[in-house]
């Protein structure tokens, strides 16, 4: 036993108080104190093993309002329109501008080697230039069976070249070219020019004026003035090269013979019925196509369509023309102006009931048939336009028209067991005759199908609206639905590569079942709300 | 029970379910051989006429949850302790305050200077905080947003944390023999501060499950933002952090009812500190940060526009809910208010029992809570108390207090939740079950000079209160000790 002083409390870990020598006034003794509060704790109630929580989350999926113009695909929007009685309608058009007329008109290149004879003597010295031998004659440009009274230039040259066997005469003549029926459009005056040596003349300034493809050319050897005189040998000459070259017209007047010109094939897509109408039934109840031809050829023409069929797939149906083909043209009176022939088109609803992807078609165009002569004129720029419009009113009825879309998705990293139930919320008010089955595909990488989301009552998810006899809005479709997606279902889209999103629709249905012609008008909406419900399992080690 | 009883009850019953969080020390209430009994009332008059506190000989440490214990986070299976989330919301207030205290005394004086009249003084640097976590937050965590459909989450938080030194002169006077009054000026210097002038976020749950997220915030603080700079000195500083001035005052009173019946009341901290260093701001202002996410926009999804709509969402998002920061003007706070109301009656000589009601107002937040406490001086060498305490939503608050007086020297500990410690250690043989089921923790602990025990005066307290050994305070306590001693003596 301790003895203790009276007046001390002692002993290990008791209070010894003598002045300020307090044990605890010491901070290793706090520290002590500290680490016995700490070993007092098992350390193990504080290392928490896993987080796991389940909550139920409400999230927006969907939302907004869709027409008939949105629904359509966005390459086809350009194409959409409205008629005054609001009823949206595709309005297709593709105007062919072919220069096959044009281009059976070219101007040959035309070369001319003339020379002129020069007597043998002294020429004395003179003091003015002295007209000598001379060569006139009619060119013919060779045209066939072409017979032109009048080309304007826009392109080619005169191409000139005059050597003479006797060097006295070097320098000492030039040849004056003169062309009488070339006139300047800026000076109206005829085209006259002394030349020497070699050069040329541009002709875009110069309109002909020909005799059936033929002009005159008038060539004189003039001598020039001289200070000395000039010794003239015998068996002297002056050669002159003339060529005509790269001649091409701004315009063009005469007659212009019986030709034909084929035209190049040409296709209007009609992207929007596309492949989701394949299987579909449709029937359109004011579908309307033009052709049009306008023609810039003061040229009597007639367009014989080759080929002109629907085309959906492989398959094809021809279009018939009225009038019958081929068709006679109009052609214009004055250049510068157009003629327009509309053509019928005969089968105008089984054409679009059809359901073409795209026209196709092909012609030629033939000027002057049987013809001997004429006035014609045709500019270079002059096209002859063939011009096709479809217009498809979305008014009529359709069903099973299928729409698919793919989803890539990758939830390989999520724990599918992370999903308890998961609900589907659906709210749509459809104002739009429309009415859709949706259906989710789940799939391997392979595309091949595993499974899908929904059982086929849940698929009924897009209602159509009620319509009246004319076909116009009477009450719209609503849907609003919890749909449960069955848990087995759900787990597969984490083992799911794709998620192919299947939509058949058709036109709504009448009270009998039946499809009656229905419009979709600009103002009909479908207004959509869709969300997801879902518990989920999170859990987490730590 | 009469019906005066069941209102009682009723009341105290009231006070406990109340969404309290009172950072108030109830067991110390009648603490009087503490010096630091005066910290709840001024007009408290402690048993030693004389006593010093020496820098760092009083710290006080304090943590209350209003929302939850270690134990409702977790469940334990399998020998595996897991975070039950599911199991901590159910229980879990509106508001979850969790608010950590610290208070050290650098230095504290007391005297008694007559039989009216005893003086105080003291220097004390203190913290005082808490985080605000709206129930919505931790709903939305675990049990998601479905419940909310059709209304909205209340997701607002909101902090306050201040640090400041007290500088404090009080005093207590005896008007007469059934009245004291008592009074104290506090001279404050802020140090920092985070102060939440107004937070309102929320989360909106419409029927087609839209998310509206609408976000209304301003935060200020002081002397913060310029600590995170690259060479900030805090010796250069120091002369900036003096501007943050503050004044508060207590006061208090006792009243002798009876003979052995006292009551008393008192107002503590009523105040506030104006900063000016180094204010920051930081706010979201409502009518921009608002955000609907309704999904993917149908139009977009069918022209395969989707990732840019959700992209173009992002942006807005983060472009709506950015923070503005920036300097702004000098801004008050108030001292977290309390207010206390008590009676002490004297059972036997050298026993009393008492209870206080208190709460504290703190920027529109009301906390109250009560304690009931058995105080008995053994002699002038050890006081001790026994309480109990309901606060903070918390009914398993057994305090104790202890104070072991060898004049010049007093140790001293008390606490509201402090007894279960050692029960803990006893049943459980650790400290585990004390902690994981407190939602209340507060301890003051240290050591005073102290001089001159009051002999047989009435307490500034109330009730008549002489000392064991009436002869004089040494004797007495050396009889305590000796007494203790034999009984070591006998282990």
């Amino acid at each position: 036993m301790t003895n203790h002083k009276p007046g001390y409390i002692t002993g290990k870990g008791w209070i010894k108080i003598s002045g300020f020598n307090c044990i605890f006034m010491k901070p290793a003794y706090w520290f002590l104190a500290l680490l016995s509060f700490a070993s007092c704790i098992d350390q193990n109630d504080y290392s928490i093993k896993s987080v796991e929580v389940s909550p139920t989350v409400a999230l927006p999926l969907v939302f907004g309002e869709l027409t008939i113009q949105d629904l359509i695909k966005g390459q086809d929007s350009a194409y959409v329109k409205v008629d005054s009685d609001d009823v949206v309608y595709l309005s297709y058009s593709q105007t062919l501008a072919s220069q096959g007329i044009r281009q059976l008109f070219s101007i040959p290149d035309k070369n001319l080697n003339r020379s002129f004879f020069v007597p043998a003597a002294t020429i004395p010295p003179h003091t003015k230039d002295i007209r000598s031998d001379s060569i006139v004659e009619v060119i013919d440009l060779a045209l066939s069976p072409e017979q032109l009274t009048e080309i304007s230039f826009k392109a080619g040259s005169i191409s000139y070249s005059t050597t003479s066997s006797n060097p006295n005469l070097t320098n000492k003549y030039e040849v004056n070219i003169s062309l009488p029926d070339f006139t300047s459009k800026t000076t109206t005056k005829p085209l006259n020019v002394n030349i020497a040596s070699t050069g040329s003349i541009n002709l875009s300034d110069y309109v002909v004026k020909l005799n059936k493809n033929k002009f005159n050319l008038k060539l004189v050897l003039v001598l020039k003035k001289n200070t000395s005189p000039l010794v003239i040998n015998s068996n002297s000459f002056v050669n002159l090269k003339l060529s005509f070259l790269g001649m091409d017209f701004t315009y063009i007047l005469g007659f212009f013979g019986d030709q034909t010109a084929n035209i190049p094939a040409d296709t209007v897509d009609v992207g929007s019925f596309g492949t989701s109408l394949d299987k579909a039934n449709v029937s359109f109840a004011q579908p309307k196509i033009s052709l049009e031809v306008v023609n810039d050829n003061g040229v009597p023409c007639e367009v014989n369509f080759t080929k002109f069929e629907a085309q959906n797939g492989k398959k094809s149906l021809a279009v018939t023309l009225n009038p019958a083909n081929p068709v006679a043209v109009a052609y214009p009176a004055q250049m510068g102006t157009s003629a327009k022939t509309t053509v019928s088109i005969v089968n105008v609803k089984e054409l679009l009931d059809f359901a073409p992807t795209k026209f196709y078609y092909k012609s030629s165009a033939r000027i002057n048939k049987g013809l001997i002569s004429g006035n014609n004129f045709m500019a270079d720029t002059s096209k002859l336009r063939v011009k096709l419009n479809v217009d498809v009113p979305l008014y009529g009825h359709a069903s099973n028209i299928n729409l698919l879309d793919t989803i890539k998705i990758d939830l390989g990293n999520v724990d599918q067991s992370s999903v308890n139930s998961a609900f589907l919320k659906t709210k749509i008010s459809n104002e739009l005759p429309l009415e859709a089955r949706v259906q989710f595909y789940m799939t391997d990488d392979k595309y091949k199908v595993l499974d899908s989301l929904l059982t086929t009552p849940q698929t009924d998810m897009i209602k159509g609206s009620v319509v009246t006899a004319s076909g116009d809005l009477q009450s719209p479709g609503i849907s609003d639905q919890l749909i449960q997606l069955e848990k087995s279902k759900v787990d597969i889209i984490f083992t799911a590569k794709y998620i192919i999103i299947r939509a058949t629709m058709s036109t709504s249905k009448n009270t009998d079942g039946a499809f009656p012609d229905v419009k979709f008008k600009s103002k009909y909406k479908m207004t959509i709300d869709l969300g997801l419900l879902a518990n989920l399992k999170v859990s987490a080690g730590l | 029970m009469s019906r005066k009883a069941n209102v009682i009850v009723s009341m105290l019953l009231a006070c406990c379910g109340y969404s309290s969080l009172a950072q108030v020390e109830g067991t110390l209430h009648y603490m009087n051989s503490l010096p630091q009994v005066v910290v709840n009332n001024p007009a408290f008059v402690p048993k030693y006429k004389f006593s010093l506190g020496l820098p760092f000989s009083s710290l006080y440490a304090g943590y209350t949850n209003n929302g939850f214990s270690y134990n409702d986070l977790v469940s334990r299976r399998d020998g595996q302790v897991k975070a039950d989330l599911a199991k901590w919301i159910k229980n879990l207030p509106d508001k979850t305050y969790i608010a950590p205290a610290l208070s050290l005394d650098i230095i504290r004086l007391s005297i008694k200077i007559n039989s009216k009249l005893y003086v105080s003084a003291n220097a004390t640097l203190k913290e005082y905080g808490y985080f605000m976590m709206p129930k919505g937050i931790a709903s939305v965590f675990v049990e998601g947003n479905a419940p909310y459909v059709n209304s909205k989450i209340n997701m607002s938080p909101s902090m306050e944390s201040m640090s400041y030194l007290e500088t404090a002169l009080g005093a207590s006077y005896e008007i007469n023999k059934k009245l004291t009054v008592g009074g104290r000026i506090k001279f404050l210097k802020g140090i920092t501060d985070i102060t939440t002038q107004s937070s309102d976020i929320s989360i909106a749950v419409d029927q087609n499950y839209s998310l509206t997220a609408s976000a209304g915030l301003n935060v200020k603080t002081s002397g913060i933002n310029n600590v995170t700079n690259s060479g900030y000195d805090f010796s250069r500083e120091i002369k900036n952090y003096m501007k943050n001035n503050g004044v508060a005052i207590d006061v208090g009173a006792t009243y002798r009812l009876l003979d052995k019946l006292t009551l008393n009341a008192s107002l503590i901290d009523i105040g506030g500190i104006n900063w000016k260093n180094n204010v920051y701001q930081y706010s979201l202002d409502k009518s921009k940060a608002n955000y609907t996410f309704s999904g993917i926009n149908a139009t977009d999804l069918v022209n395969g526009n989707a990732n840019d709509y959700m992209k173009a969402q992002t942006d807005s998002i983060k472009a709506n809910f950015k923070l503005q920061e920036g300097t702004t003007s000098s801004y008050r706070t108030p001292l977290p208010g309390k207010i206390f109301f008590g009676g002490n009656y004297e059972l036997i000589k050298n026993l009393n029992v008492g209870a206080v009601f208190f709460a504290e107002k703190f920027k529109g937040r009301f906390s109250p809570g009560w304690t009931a406490s058995l105080n008995k001086n053994f002699g002038n060498a050890i006081s001790t108390s026994l309480s109990y305490t309901l606060s903070n939503r918390a009914y398993n608050n057994i305090g104790a207090g202890f104070s072991l007086n060898m004049a010049p020297f007093q140790f001293y500990i008390v606490g509201d939740n402090l007894l279960q410690m050692p029960a803990s250690l006893i049943i459980h043989r650790n400290l585990n079950s004390y902690i994981n089921n407190a939602q209340v923790l507060n301890v003051r602990l240290g050591l005073n000079l102290v001089v001159g025990w009051d002999k047989g005066e009435k307490s500034a307290l109330g009730a008549k209160s002489k000392p064991v050994n009436s002869k004089n305070s040494k004797t007495a306590g050396k009889k305590a000790q000796q007494t203790h001693i034999r009984v070591r003596q006998k282990r």
